[in-house]
């Protein structure tokens, strides 16, 4: 790339998300199924951060949950 | 219904994350979701540490939702709400930028590096916003380490070339030129769709 980073960066994403605002709708569906997760369902983890839990509250969560099994180790 | 019932039902909905009043709404459908989900996580390789992917995608949701930002007759939704997130980006990285005294710049100083992309950059390379660009650009180089055609695919979006150029600079037929951009698209849909919180 002969241009600076910010500026190569930001015309790369512009490049790629117009291949994804083409990309036919089962490109999406066959990528989360290819992941274990199923669109179809409700609260599929393919929604994580856009209509369920953000990936935010889920790492907090994730990590209080680590602390309370270390604390019952310790215990 | 009484208006207990009534207040209920309006705090219930001001609680709906926007994705499921647009929703609602049928101003996306469950696969809009997922590919804005996709694009809002590309968008946010060139995110400030303070804003996340998903902060991102809620906001542009949010603006359209209470007519902030009104989509104009015959633009596709998604196509609208990406360019809601590349213009939110912009302006948060210009906030973030002013808001540091030590390195005052004046909105006039920023030139538009392409109309369409609707993102500003400072002529002055920005070293945190610098160093963020290089370590993403290496994670998108890491997606597609073992295919060599993306690779060259990449480097000539990011030196702005279109698709017809990269192709005829590279040599390639429509139909392998078209092949890889599928994979490319594979890679980029699994890597927006994985488990995770940053990237």
């Amino acid at each position: 790339m002969s241009v600076r980073p910010d500026v190569g960066l930001e015309r790369l994403i512009h490049g790629l998300e117009q291949e994804l605002l083409a990309a036919p709708d089962e490109e999406f569906v066959a990528g989360a199924r290819d992941l274990g997760m199923n669109p179809d369902m409700k609260g599929s983890a393919a929604f994580i951060g856009v209509k369920n839990m953000s990936p935010q509250i889920l790492e907090a969560l994730r990590r209080a949950y680590a602390a309370h099994l270390d604390g019952e180790q310790d215990a | 219904m009484t208006k207990r019932q009534n207040v209920v039902r309006a705090a219930d909905s001001s609680l709906q994350p926007p994705a499921d009043r647009a929703l609602a709404l049928k101003l996306v459908t469950d696969c809009d979701l997922l590919r804005l989900k996709v694009i809002a996580r590309l968008h946010g390789r060139s995110l400030p540490p303070d804003m996340s992917w998903a902060d991102l995608l809620q906001e542009a949701l949010a603006r359209v939702l209470d007519g902030s930002r009104a989509i104009p007759a015959g633009v596709p939704a998604v196509a609208f709400l990406a360019g809601v997130m590349r213009s939110i980006k912009a302006e948060h990285w210009r906030r973030r930028r002013r808001a540091h005294a030590q390195q005052p710049v004046l909105a006039t100083e920023y030139q538009v590096v392409a109309a369409e992309t609707a993102e500003a950059c400072d002529p002055r390379p920005d070293p945190e916003r610098w160093l963020i660009a290089a370590q993403q650009l290496q994670a998108i180089g890491t997606l597609f380490e073992h295919d060599p055609v993306a690779l060259q695919i990449i480097a000539g979006l990011g030196d702005g070339l279109t698709a017809e150029e990269i192709r005829r600079t590279l040599g390639m037929t429509k139909t392998d030129y078209d092949s890889a951009r599928k994979r490319m698209r594979r890679a980029l849909i699994r890597a927006g769709l994985t488990l995770g919180v940053r990237q």
